[in-house]
């Protein structure tokens, strides 16, 4: 079908895909429905396309900025070179909708900071963060590789390829978790996989507020804009942080599963059981378990790194 | 009468229940233009945000014709899409046959029905006491995500 045959919406540019909706513009038509009662603070917000490079360089005169990467619940991402290193560096900006939204930004500061104190070889390192016309950013490590999720597209990944891409992201997980630190967003796009390592951008999560270096955050200023975030989910007391780390369990064995049988659709069509397989039967439990519809039968703490670790000795042995 | 609404209020064979279209044709042709540039999740994310949409504009117009005012939703439902500032209402109340004050009223009304039929839309298909605000702020990210 070509595009020159659909009819453009003449608020906001976007094509207008079918017929439905009654020929209005669904991106218009949502942003009605965010108008009032919500973070974001004008109607076109949400289907804000990113700032071209040219239009940010004049905000950072430190940075060749390159291209945009992409862009998620939190911000755009764009791919620079550090002129002065001489070095690329992935620079994340505060999504535009948020500017203006102080819980948000005295989140991202404070993310920021938690970031800043994780040093381990499988978590992307943050370089620096501050505010440039307007924008909150990150200044992050450049990756330069495919995420899990275009590699997943191109290929299958057999199961000894999956399970060394495993136990260094449980690691870093665990490594953040063990210091407070919950991702809330784990994805394949999320991870990034270099010729031998395995990266994990951990720049969506929740984090303990400074100084409580070994507990999830309880009720505190740590919890309060996440609805506003995309991915939020509810969490102000001590249960809501458990069921987020349950979650964060399942959401890992849901990873694990897909990167290994790269059921891509699994969220449409609902996990099936796994078959176990002789060599993979140590982690094929802690999946299973953790993938299991019923919230009452999932486990209450997968041990990340031991499904990282068992993996590990599966595939050696 | 008596017989009408013990049909309508069963509850064993799905009454008190409200029926969902189902169109294959309408499904197949929306999943037919994504350029497969989206993840599975994203795409399923962003259709469900659209049947959402789709679901409540039906719903809106059917409201509207079964007040015998059909043709007054098809006036007022560019409003819906326009910015506040944009809304001409002297020809909105002319296209409508009303004064330009009675026009104001009727689009406040619409675009605030609108918003209201959009959470009880979504808020059926959520959990009790599972965050609304959140979950329309989840649909409107997937639906921006191109």
């Amino acid at each position: 079908m070509s595009n020159d045959s659909l009819p453009i919406c003449p608020q906001c540019g976007a094509t207008l895909e079918t017929s439905f909706t009654a020929g209005l513009c669904p991106n218009c038509l949502m942003a009605l429905n965010l108008k009032t009662e919500t973070v974001f603070s004008d109607a076109t917000s949400a289907a804000q396309p990113p700032l071209p490079p040219e239009r940010l360089a004049p905000h950072f005169p430190q940075l060749e900025i390159l291209e945009c990467l992409g862009r998620g619940g939190m911000g755009v991402v764009y791919k620079a070179r550090q002129k002065t290193l001489n070095r690329f560096v992935a620079l994340k900006l505060l999504a535009l909708e948020r500017v203006g939204d102080t819980q948000f930004a005295e989140r991202f500061t404070r993310e920021a900071q938690a970031l800043a104190a994780l040093n381990h070889p499988n978590i992307v390192t943050i370089h620096d963060f501050g505010q440039a016309g307007g924008f909150y950013f990150l200044l992050m490590e450049f990756v330069d590789g495919l995420n899990l999720r275009h590699l997943l597209r191109m290929r299958k990944l057999s199961p000894e390829e999956s399970l060394t891409i495993v136990p260094p992201l449980c690691d870093a997980l665990q490594f953040a978790h063990d210091r407070g630190i919950v991702h809330r967003d784990i994805k394949p796009e999320h991870r990034y996989q270099q010729v031998s390592e395995v990266k994990t951008c951990l720049d969506e999560i929740v984090a303990a507020p400074p100084g409580s270096n070994r507990s999830l955050p309880r009720q505190s200023k740590a919890t309060e804009g996440e609805e506003a975030l995309i991915e939020a989910q509810s969490h102000s007391n001590p249960q809501e942080i458990a069921k987020i780390k349950r979650n964060l369990n399942i959401v890992a064995c849901l990873f694990i599963y897909q990167g290994l049988w790269n059921v891509v659709d699994m969220v449409s069509s609902g996990p099936g059981i796994i078959s176990p397989m002789a060599f993979l039967l140590p982690i094929t439990n802690s999946i299973n378990n953790g993938i299991n519809t019923s919230i009452f039968k999932r486990g209450e703490s997968t041990n990340l790194q031991e499904t990282g670790s068992q993996s590990n000795r599966s595939v050696h042995r | 009468m008596s017989k009408e609404w013990r049909r309508a209020s069963t509850q064993r064979r799905g009454g008190g229940q409200s029926h969902v279209r189902f169109d294959t044709n309408f499904a197949e042709s929306r999943y037919a233009v994504d350029g497969f540039s989206l993840a599975a999740d994203e795409t399923f994310d962003r259709q469900w945000a659209l049947t959402l949409l789709d679901l409540t504009v039906t719903r809106l117009r059917e409201e509207f014709a079964n007040a015998g005012k059909a043709d007054d939703f098809e006036s007022l439902k560019n409003c819906l899409v326009a910015e506040r500032g944009a809304i001409d209402y002297a020809a909105v109340a002319k296209r409508l046959g009303v004064s330009e004050g009675t026009a104001r009223v009727a689009v406040h009304r619409l675009r605030r029905r609108f918003r209201q039929v959009y959470r009880e839309e979504i808020s059926q298909t959520l959990a009790n006491g599972v965050d609304l605000e959140g979950e329309l702020r989840h649909l409107a990210a997937a639906l921006a995500r191109k």
